[in-house]
C-alpha cells in the first residue's frame, strides 16, 4: 500500500533556503519572499493520507526552520520578526495539519531562556489580523512545549511582580484566554497551552482551581459559541494531562456541575459542543476512578499472519483446521519466548490483579453513564464515537459487575423499538440506525478491553449478528451502512480480545456472517470491513474453517469491485462446503430481496454461477422456496425471484450436454417444478405489470421467458399464449430498457422454439399500420431479432427475385407487397426500408428517431447473421434501396427537446455501413474467380459512401466523429487492405495516410489539420465543406477554434487566379459554399454556420481575392438582405418576450444595430424608429407595447409574418 | 469514521512507542540516547530541562523523552508520565553512595498511576568501570524482585563502549509489541 515518496524536495526547500548561514543578510530576505514556500507546501498536501512517511525527515525538516525562527524572536522586535518569519511559520504550519500538531511540536526546542521572548511575540500579535494566523498558532503550539521545561516557573520570571509586573503565569493564562474565543485554529492551540500550563505542578497548586472556577462562570454566562468550544476543549485537555489528585479537589464542587449547566441546551444543535460535552463528561468521570490495566493485554498482544500461515502449511495433514486450539496456544507460547530472550523476566501475577479492590463508586458515575448512553443515540456520528470511547474508557475502570450493568444497559438499547413478529421473527425495520451504530461502537470499544464478559457472548453475538446485515430502506435511500461497519467493528474486537476457547461456540456463526458480508454487502468500505474483521479472526483466533485460503481470496482488493466479488470472490468461497449454503442463504434472504435493483441483479446471476456447485439443492431447495416469491406484491421480492429464477433454470439445463437431453430433464425428473415455474408468468399479479415501477418486473418476466426457452422448459400451447402475450406488451412499452429484454426473449423464443409467417406478419403490421409511437419501436427492434440463418428461409429465393425487382422501388411498399411475397427476408426488408424512408419526413410519427435507429439496428443484425449469404439472400434492387435509405439517414439531423436525436440515426447508419461494405466488398473484390458477377456496390457507391463518412467525421459531436472515424478506418481497410488497393478511390493516398494515424478522433486538435487538406479532393469536396463549416459555426469552444482556424488557414493559400490546373482554387471553395447555401436555404444548422465563416472569410480579406464577381454578387444579394430581414423579423418577436428583461435587451440590441448605420441607409423612418424604440418602456405588459412593436415592422421595411 | 479507518490508525499507533528514561543526575541518561542515536558523546553536560528524540527501531518509531534527573528537576518527572510505554530507568553501577537514593526514587516512580502497566527497564550503566556493581547486585539494591506491577528485566550495560544497548532496547521494544495496543 504505501508508496515511497521521497521526501526530499520540500527537506531541500526549507533547507537550501534556511540553512546556509554565510549568505547572511540575503539570506533573510530571501526568506522573507519565501518564493518556494507555495510549491513545498502543495508537495507537503501529496503526503496527507499517509503522512507517517515524512517520519525519517521531519527532523531535518523542521530543525532550520525552528532555530531561525527562535534567534529572530530572541534577537529582532516582533514586527521584525512577523514580516521576515511569515513563510516559515506558514510551513510549519503546513506541518502541523499534515502530520499533527503532536508529532511537530516534538521537534520544537523547549529551554528556559525559550519561554520569555515567545510569550513576548505572542503578546504583541495583533489578534485581528488574518494576515498572520498561522503565525500565532504556531506559537502557541510552541509555547505549549516551553511550558514543560522543568524549573518553577516563578523562579525563571524575570518580571519584577513585586514592583507591579505581571507574573509570567498570569501573561501566559492572558494569552490564552485571549485566543480562547477566537474564530480561528488559534482556540485549539490556546487549549492544549492550558492544558500544558496548568497541569503543572507548580502552577496547578495555586491556578487550576480558579480557573476551572472561571471557565465555569464562562460557560454559563457566555453566548458565544466559540467561547463555549473554546472553553469546553480546554477543559478536556486539562483533564487529560492534569494530576489526577490534585483534579480530584474540584471535583464536586466544580467540575461536575458543569455538566448540568444550561450551555448544552443552548448550543443543543451544534454537533461540536454536544460531543466536547460528551468528551468532558467522561473526561470528569474517569477522574473518579483509579486507572487500571487489562491483565491479559500480554496473552493476547501478539500475533504474526505470516508465522500462522507458515505453521498452517507445515501442520496441514496432521491437524483438522476447524476447532484448532492447539494452533492458538502455540501461537502463545511463542510469542512469549521470543519476548523474552534476554531473561525471564518477572511477570505480573494476574490473580492478585483480579482481586484488586475499588473502591466505592460514587454516584456521579451513574449520571455521567446515563449522559453516555444518550450520546450514544445522538444524530452525529463525532458524538456517537465519543460517547462510545467514553463507555469503554469508564467501564475500564469501573468492577466487573458494574460494567456488566453498563453492558446490560446497552444491550437493552438493541431491542429498543424491535417488533416481534407472530412467528417470533425480529423485525428491525422501526429502529433507529443511530442508536444500533452507538450500540455496537460501544460494544466494539467494551469488548476489546475485554470488559464484555464472556456470559453476555451470547446475547451479543445474536444481536451483532443482525447488526452485520442491518440494511433498510427509508424513503429513496438506504440506512444501516455505519451499523454494518461498526458491527464489523465488534467482531474485529473480539477476536482481540478473547481466547479461542471463549469465542470457540460462537465461531462458526461469525465466521459464515462475515464471509457472507464480505463478498455480498452492497457497500465497498462494509465489503472490505466484514474482510478485515475476518481476517483478525483467522489471525488471532486460528480456529475458523479455511481462514487462511479465504483471506487470500476475499482481500482489500477482489472485494473493491462489487461485481468482482459477487461473481467471483463468493464462487471461490462456495467451494467450501462449511460456506456454501450460508452464502446462498445470504443470497436469498438479503440479496434478491435488497431495494437497491442492481443488487438483485447481480445476486441473481450470482446464483445463477452457483449452480453447478450443487445443482441438486438448487434443484430441490432453492426453486420451490423462490417459485412462490416469483408472484408476490411486493415488487422488489417478485423482481429478484424472477430473475433468480431465470437464471437458475438456465443454469440447470447447461449442465446437460445437448438441448434434447436439457428438454427431457424438464419434462420428466423436474416436470411438476418446470410446470410451476412456466406458471410463474400467468400468476404475476396485473398490478405488478402495469403500476410504477411495473418496467422492473416486466424486464424480469422477460428474462425469464428468454431463459425457460434456452434452457428448453417445455411451454404447453396455452402456457405459450401467455409468454407472448407479455412479450407482446412489454414491447409497446415506452422504456427501452424493457423493450430490449422483451425483444432477446422474443429472439429467443423465435430461434429455440421456432416461428412462423404469422408471427412476422403480425410484426410487421404493427411496424407499419400502428400509430403507437413505442410498439413501433420495439417491433423495429424485434425483428433483426428474429434468426435468419436458417437457409430454409430463402432457399427458393432466387425464383421470386426477379419478379420482384421489376415492380420494387422503396415507392410502393403496401400490402400487395406481402400479399404476392412470401419470402420473409424480403419482407422484413421492405419493413424496414419502409422505416429508413418514412414516407412523410414533417410527421413526428413516421419520423421518429428512436424507430429508425431500432429499424437499423435490426438490419445490422440480419446482415450478421447473413454474412457472406448477403447476395443470395437480398436481391440488389433491395440492396440498392437500402445503401441509398443509409446514406439518406447521413442527412437525418432531426432534434427535438433532447437535443441532436438524429445522431443517433446517423451513428448507427454508419455502423451498418461498417457492417454491410467490408463483407460485399470482400463477395465483389477483383478478379476473385474470374466470373462476372452483379455489382452490389459500384466505385461510385464507395466514393459517395467516402464522402458522407468524411463528412460526419468533421461533425461536430465527439461521439458521431469518433463514430465515423472507426467506420472510415473499416471500410478503406477492406477497400484497400495492406496498401495494395483493390479498389480505386479517389484521394486514396491522403485517406490511408489519415488511418495509418490511428487518430484519436474525439480531439478536434488531432482530427481536423488532417482533413482539411481532403477538400482538394473534389469528390469529397461538398461534404467535407459542409460539415467543416457546420462545426465552425458550433458554439463549443475547442471545436470552433480548431474548425475555423484550420478551414481559414487552407482557403487563405489557396490560389485565387485560373491556373489551368486541375488543383482546387479558391473559386472552386466559393461554388461549393454557393451550393450549399442554396441546398440548405432554409437550414439554420448550416446557413448560419455558413454566413458565419463567409464573414470571417471577408474580414481576413480573404475572399475580396476573388475576382469573379458575379459569384459573389449573387452571394451577397442573397444572404444580406434575406438574413437581415430574418434576424430583423426574429428580433421583433423578442419585443413582446413574456419575460421583460429580454424585451429591454432586444430593445437595446435594435437600437446599437440603427444607431451604426451606414450614411446612406439612414432615412426618416429609421429615424422614427430610433425614437420609437428609446421612447417606450419596454418593461411595460405585453398587451400594451405590441402596437408599438407592430409600427417597427412598418418604419423599418419588414414583412410582418403571419402569426 | 468506519473500521478501516481504525485499523489504518490502529496500525500506525500501534509501531509508535513511547519511552521514558529517567535514573538519577550523572546515571548516563542523556549519553545513552545520544549513544543509540550515533550522536558524539564526547561534549554532554548535565540536562537542564528534557530531550525528545524520535528514532526508528526496526519497524517501530521511538519516541524517547529524556529529562534530567538533578534533585530539583525530579519533582516535575511526573509532568512527563502521560502515555508512556515503557520507562527506562538507568542506574550508575560505580556509584555505591547513592544507590539506596536510587531505589526510594525507583519505587516512588512505580507506585504512579499513569505509569501503570509499563514496561521496566533498567539498565545498569557503566559496567566499562571496573568498581561497577553487577547487574545481578543492582537487582538485589533496587529490589526488583519485590515488583510485581510491571513487567520488567535489568541489563547491563556501557554507554561509553555502546555495549548491551541495543539489546535492552530490544527487549523494550519486543515487551511492548507483544502486547496488545488499546488506543486509549
Amino acid at each position: 500500500m504505501s508508496t515511497l515518496h521521497s521526501p526530499a524536495n520540500p527537506v531541500m526547500m526549507a533547507t537550501e533556503i534556511i540553512e546556509d548561514e554565510d549568505a547572511g543578510v540575503e539570506i533573510l530576505q530571501q526568506l522573507s519572499h519565501f518564493e518556494h514556500a507555495a510549491e513545498a507546501l502543495a508537495l507537503l498536501d501529496t503526503y496527507q493520507e499517509q503522512p507517517h512517511l515524512l517520519d525519517p525527515h521531519l527532523e531535518s525538516m523542521i530543525t532550520p526552520a525552528v532555530e531561525r525562527i527562535r534567534t529572530c524572536v530572541s534577537k529582532d522586535s516582533a514586527i521584525e520578526t512577523q514580516n521576515k518569519c511569515i513563510y516559515l511559520f506558514q510551513y510549519l504550519y503546513y506541518l502541523t495539519k499534515t502530520r499533527g500538531y503532536k508529532t511537530i511540536v516534538k521537534f520544537m526546542t523547549h529551554e528556559v531562556a525559550d519561554l520569555e521572548p515567545m510569550v513576548d511575540f505572542i503578546e504583541s500579535q495583533d489578534i485581528a489580523n488574518s494576515i498572520y494566523w498561522e503565525e500565532r498558532y504556531v506559537s502557541l503550539i510552541w509555547l505549549s512545549i516551553i511550558c514543560m521545561v522543568p524549573f518553577d516557573l516563578r523562579k525563571i520570571d524575570s518580571s519584577l511582580v513585586a514592583s507591579g509586573q505581571r507574573s509570567l503565569i498570569s501573561r501566559l493564562l492572558d494569552v490564552h484566554k485571549k485566543y480562547l474565543g477566537s474564530t480561528g485554529k488559534e482556540r485549539d492551540a490556546s487549549s492544549i497551552l492550558v492544558a500544558r500550563l496548568l497541569s503543572r505542578r507548580d502552577v496547578a497548586a495555586d491556578h487550576l482551581i480558579p480557573y476551572l472556577k472561571w471557565a465555569k462562570y464562562e460557560l454559563s454566562n457566555s453566548e458565544d459559541i466559540f467561547m463555549i468550544t473554546g472553553l469546553l476543549s480546554s477543559l478536556c485537555a486539562i483533564f487529560q494531562y492534569a494530576a489526577r489528585d490534585i483534579l480530584f479537589q474540584a471535583l464536586d464542587d466544580v467540575a461536575f456541575p458543569i455538566l448540568s449547566l444550561g450551555f448544552k441546551d443552548k448550543f443543543s444543535s451544534n454537533s461540536v459542543v454536544r460531543k466536547l460535552y460528551i468528551k468532558l463528561a467522561e473526561r470528569i468521570s474517569l477522574c473518579y476512578l483509579k486507572p487500571r490495566v487489562a491483565h491479559w493485554r500480554y496473552q493476547r498482544g501478539e500475533y504474526d499472519l505470516v508465522w500462522l500461515y507458515t505453521v498452517y502449511t507445515q501442520k496441514l495433514n496432521d491437524i483438522p483446521i476447524l476447532g484448532n486450539r492447539s494452533l492458538a496456544k502455540n501461537l502463545d507460547t511463542t510469542t512469549l519466548m521470543t519476548a523474552n530472550t534476554i531473561s525471564q523476566p518477572h511477570r505480573g501475577d494476574k490473580q492478585e490483579e483480579e482481586e484488586e479492590d475499588y473502591d466505592d463508586i460514587p454516584e456521579e458515575i451513574e449520571t455521567v453513564i446515563d449522559i453516555l448512553l444518550t450520546g450514544l443515540r445522538d444524530k452525529d456520528t463525532i458524538v456517537r464515537w465519543s460517547a462510545a470511547k467514553g463507555v469503554g474508557r469508564i467501564c475500564q475502570r469501573l468492577p466487573r459487575e458494574f460494567a456488566d450493568e453498563v453492558v446490560g444497559s446497552l444491550l437493552d438499547l438493541f431491542s429498543e423499538n424491535v417488533l416481534r413478529g407472530a412467528d417470533d421473527k425480529l423485525d428491525i425495520s422501526a429502529t433507529s440506525e443511530h442508536t444500533w451504530h452507538g450500540v455496537c461502537l460501544s460494544i466494539a470499544e467494551l469488548s476489546r478491553r475485554g470488559l464484555l464478559l464472556p456470559s453476555r457472548l451470547n446475547e451479543t453475538v445474536d444481536w451483532v449478528i443482525i447488526a452485520l446485515k442491518f440494511d433498510i430502506k427509508r424513503g429513496s435511500h438506504s440506512i444501516g451502512s455505519n451499523v454494518r461497519d461498526a458491527a464489523c467493528y465488534v467482531c474485529w474486537s473480539f477476536a482481540r480480545a478473547y481466547a479461542p476457547e471463549v469465542i470457540q461456540q460462537y465461531v462458526i456463526q461469525i465466521a459464515h456472517t462475515l464471509v457472507s458480508v464480505s463478498v455480498y454487502d452492497r457497500e465497498i468500505n462494509v465489503r472490505r470491513a466484514a474482510s478485515a474483521a475476518f481476517q483478525e479472526n483467522v489471525g488471532r483466533q486460528g480456529v475458523f474453517a479455511h481462514g487462511i485460503d479465504i483471506i487470500q481470496t476475499a482481500n482489500y482488493f477482489s472485494l473493491g469491485n462489487r461485481n468482482h466479488s459477487f461473481l467471483y470472490v463468493s464462487l471461490e468461497i462456495a467451494q467450501f462446503e462449511e460456506y456454501r449454503s450460508h452464502l446462498i442463504d445470504h443470497l436469498l434472504q438479503i440479496s434478491i430481496r435488497h431495494w437497491d435493483k442492481q443488487m438483485r441483479v447481480l445476486a441473481s446471476q450470482t446464483l445463477g454461477k452457483l449452480v453447478p456447485v450443487d445443482p441438486q439443492m438448487f434443484l430441490s431447495i432453492v426453486l420451490p422456496r423462490l417459485v412462490p416469491d416469483a408472484t408476490s406484491t411486493d415488487q422488489n421480492i417478485s423482481h429478484g425471484a424472477l430473475l433468480s429464477v431465470a437464471e437458475i433454470t438456465l443454469a440447470l439445463s447447461t449442465s446437460h450436454s445437448n438441448v434434447s437431453d436439457s428438454k427431457e430433464f424438464w419434462k420428466t425428473t423436474a416436470n411438476e417444478l418446470s410446470q410451476q415455474i412456466v406458471a410463474i408468468i400467468g400468476n404475476i399479479p396485473t398490478k405488478n405489470l402495469t403500476t410504477f415501477g411495473s418496467e422492473k418486473i416486466r424486464e424480469a418476466a422477460c428474462h425469464l421467458i428468454a431463459c425457460l426457452a434456452e434452457a428448453g422448459v417445455f411451454v404447453s400451447e396455452e402456457d405459450s399464449k401467455c409468454l407472448k402475450q407479455l412479450i407482446a406488451s412489454s414491447l409497446k412499452r415506452k422504456e427501452e430498457s424493457v423493450q430490449q429484454f422483451a425483444v432477446s426473449a422474443f429472439g429467443t423464443m423465435a430461434r429455440y422454439n421456432g416461428f412462423d409467417a404469422d408471427t412476422v406478419k403480425d410484426c410487421h403490421l404493427e411496424v407499419i399500420s400502428s400509430r403507437h409511437l413505442y410498439g413501433r419501436r420495439g417491433y423495429a427492434l424485434a425483428l433483426g431479432a428474429i434468426p435468419f440463418n436458417l437457409p430454409v428461409n430463402y432457399t427458393y429465393l432466387p425464383d421470386v427475385l426477379s419478379a420482384l425487382c421489376s415492380t420494387m422501388t422503396i415507392k410502393v411498399i403496401d400490402g400487395s407487397i406481402f400479399a404476392i411475397c412470401g419470402i420473409m427476408i424480403v419482407r422484413l426488408m421492405l419493413i424496414i426500408a419502409s422505416l429508413v424512408y418514412p414516407k412523410q419526413q414533417d410527421s413526428p410519427q413516421e419520423n421518429d428517431a428512436e424507430t429508425k435507429r431500432n429499424a437499423i439496428i435490426s438490419i445490422q443484425n440480419i446482415i450478421k447473421q447473413l454474412g457472406d449469404q448477403i447476395k443470395t439472400a437480398i436481391p440488389k434492387e433491395i440492396f440498392q434501396s437500402l445503401l441509398c435509405g443509409l446514406l439518406k439517414n447521413l442527412e437525418d439531423y432531426s432534434t427535438d427537446q433532447r437535443g441532436d436525436v438524429g445522431s443517433w440515426v446517423r451513428e448507427e447508419s454508419m455502423k451498418c455501413l461498417g457492417l454491410v461494405v467490408p463483407i460485399v466488398t470482400q463477395l465483389e473484390r477483383p478478379n476473385l474467380n474470374g466470373m462476372e458477377e452483379v455489382v452490389y456496390i459500384s466505385v461510385e457507391s464507395h466514393t459517395q459512401i467516402i464522402g458522407k463518412v468524411l463528412k460526419q467525421a468533421s461533425e461536430r459531436i465527439d461521439r458521431t466523429r469518433v463514430c465515423a472515424g472507426q467506420t472510415l478506418e473499416t471500410i478503406l481497410q477492406c477497400l484497400c487492405p495492406d496498401e495494395q488497393s483493390l479498389f480505386i478511390i479517389p484521394g486514396q493516398a491522403h485517406l490511408n495516410d489519415i488511418i495509418s494515424k490511428h487518430l484519436d478522433w474525439t480531439s478536434p486538435a488531432d482530427v481536423y489539420p488532417l482533413l482539411v487538406p481532403l477538400i482538394a479532393v473534389k469528390e469529397y469536396r461538398y461534404e467535407i465543406l459542409t460539415g467543416l463549416v457546420t462545426s465552425a459555426g458550433s458554439r463549443s469552444e475547442s471545436l470552433l477554434r480548431y474548425s475555423s482556424q484550420y478551414l481559414n488557414e487552407y482557403i487563405n493559400q489557396l490560389p485565387a487566379k485560373e491556373s489551368g490546373t486541375n488543383d482546387v482554387q479558391l473559386q472552386d471553395v466559393v461554388r461549393e459554399f454557393n451550393l450549399i447555401l442554396q441546398n440548405y436555404q432554409n437550414v439554420d444548422r448550416v446557413s448560419i454556420a455558413l454566413l458565419g465563416v463567409v464573414g470571417g472569410l471577408f474580414e481576413n480579406g480573404t475572399l475580396t481575392k476573388v475576382n469573379d464577381d458575379a459569384m459573389l454578387a449573387g452571394f451577397a444579394t442573397l444572404s444580406p438582405s434575406k438574413a437581415r430581414i430574418t434576424a430583423l423579423q426574429q428580433l421583433f418577436t423578442y419585443l413582446v418576450h413574456p419575460f421583460p428583461r429580454v424585451r429591454v435587451a432586444t430593445a437595446d440590441q435594435l437600437f446599437v444595430y440603427l444607431s451604426t448605420l451606414e450614411e446612406d441607409q439612414v432615412n426618416d423612418q429609421t429615424m422614427e424608429a430610433e425614437e420609437l424604440l428609446t421612447g417606450t418602456d419596454w418593461m411595460q405588459p405585453v398587451s400594451e407595447i405590441k402596437s408599438t412593436r407592430d409600427e417597427l415592422y412598418r418604419l423599418l421595411d419588414i414583412p410582418q409574418p403571419n402569426p | 469514521m468506519g473500521l478501516l479507518t481504525i485499523l489504518k490508525k490502529n496500525r500506525q499507533k500501534e509501531k509508535e512507542m513511547r519511552i521514558l528514561m529517567l535514573g538519577l543526575d550523572n546515571a548516563g541518561k542523556t549519553t545513552i540516547l545520544k549513544r543509540i542515536n550515533g550522536e558524539p558523546i564526547d561534549t554532554i553536560s548535565p540536562t537542564l530541562g528534557f530531550n525528545i528524540k524520535t528514532l526508528q527501531h526496526g519497524q517501530y518509531k521511538l519516541n524517547i523523552w529524556d529529562v534530567g534527573g538533578q534533585k530539583s528537576i525530579r519533582s516535575y518527572w511526573r509532568n512527563y508520565f502521560e502515555q508512556t510505554d515503557a520507562l527506562v530507568w538507568v542506574v550508575d553501577s560505580a556509584d555505591r553512595l547513592r544507590i539506596d537514593d536510587c531505589r526510594k526514587e525507583l519505587l516512588q516512580l512505580l507506585q504512579e498511576e499513569r505509569l501503570a502497566g509499563a514496561t521496566l527497564l533498567v539498565f545498569a550503566n557503566k559496567q566499562d568501570i571496573p568498581s561497577a556493581l553487577t547487574h545481578l547486585e543492582i537487582k538485589e539494591a533496587l529490589n526488583l524482585d519485590a515488583i510485581k506491577s510491571h513487567h520488567w528485566n535489568i541489563q547491563s550495560c556501557s554507554a561509553v563502549t555502546g555495549e548491551n544497548l541495543l539489546k535492552g532496547m530490544d527487549w523494550v521494544v519486543n515487551d511492548i509489541a507483544s502486547r496488545i495496543y488499546m488506543m486509549d
